[in-house]
């Protein structure tokens, strides 16, 4: 049984640190597209203003 | 997002996490009928607490936004209510990956399992509405009443145990808690560790949100 449950712990916390991290790039992920987004537009409507 | 405010809090999450892991493996003794195994529930526990926390600050906060029609506070419920679903959904794996050791199957219909179930779909759901409605003013109304509503599924959730038959541990009893002293820190730990991530997380969350708007204004200025 200890050797399953020592194989189950790492695969449960393996599963924490894998969903948490891939959020955490998810979450970077839509920041970068959406500064890149807001720069192109800023940049879009001052030429349009001048 | 303050620069200094978010370093202050991704250093307490780093501190608070690393004390969190060697007080789970080192810290706290080896429980004598599950074994090794048993380590699982430092994290399960904490982790099943963030969600109450998220989805009771996405109902706060919808009934300001009802209340105050403020975009911050529809803002802070979707980070909230976003970050919420992700930690329940590990609460979902980690829980199992114990049971199969603890009861000899992953997942049975009783009430805590069934309810903590529920409670995932209605926020995802919630998730839903908000990308399914494309006004802003409507999809916030829509997501605050939905997030005020479904509040009621997470006290079910956390009474199951207690008004219900059911095989899932009870840890926290009106007499008290069954674990030793050591293995109370490394709980608490966790649940601090945890509840800093979330922070964090939201945090993060609720700058994606300001930038999201920021951009629609760019495109309402460029459309008009």
């Amino acid at each position: 049984m200890d050797d399953m449950g020592f194989r189950f712990m790492v695969m449960a916390y393996f599963a924490v640190w894998i969903v948490l991290f891939g959020y955490v790039f998810f979450i970077g992920s839509k920041i970068f597209k959406i500064q890149k987004d807001i720069q192109h537009l800023t940049e879009v409507v001052q030429k349009k203003s001048k | 997002m303050k620069r200094n405010n978010f370093i202050a809090v991704l250093a307490a999450a780093f501190v608070t996490m690393m004390f969190a892991i060697y007080a789970a493996f080192i810290f706290a003794p080896e429980e004598q009928t599950m074994g090794i195994v048993q380590r699982i529930f430092y994290f399960h526990i904490a982790l099943a607490w963030v969600p109450y926390l998220a989805f009771l600050i996405v109902c706060i906060a919808s009934i300001l936004y009802l209340t105050k029609r403020e975009t911050k506070w529809d803002q802070l419920a979707a980070g909230s209510a976003e970050i919420g679903v992700v930690f329940d959904t590990l609460v979902l794996i980690t829980g199992p990956f114990w049971a199969r050791v603890a009861w000899g199957y992953y997942w049975t219909w009783e009430p805590r399992l069934t309810t903590s179930l529920i409670v995932w779909l209605l926020y995802i759901a919630y998730i839903l509405l908000r990308r399914s409605v494309g006004e802003h003013d409507k999809r916030a109304r829509f997501a605050a009443v939905f997030g005020i509503v479904a509040f009621v599924s997470v006290p079910i959730n956390f009474m199951a145990i207690r008004w219900w038959r059911t095989i899932h541990p009870l840890i926290l009893k009106s007499t008290g808690m069954e674990l030793s002293a050591n293995m109370r820190v490394a709980m608490f730990a966790s649940i601090i560790a945890f509840t800093v991530l979330y922070i964090l997380f939201l945090q993060l969350r609720v700058a994606v949100e300001n930038s999201n708007e920021e951009l629609e204004k760019l495109k309402d200025e460029i459309g008009s």
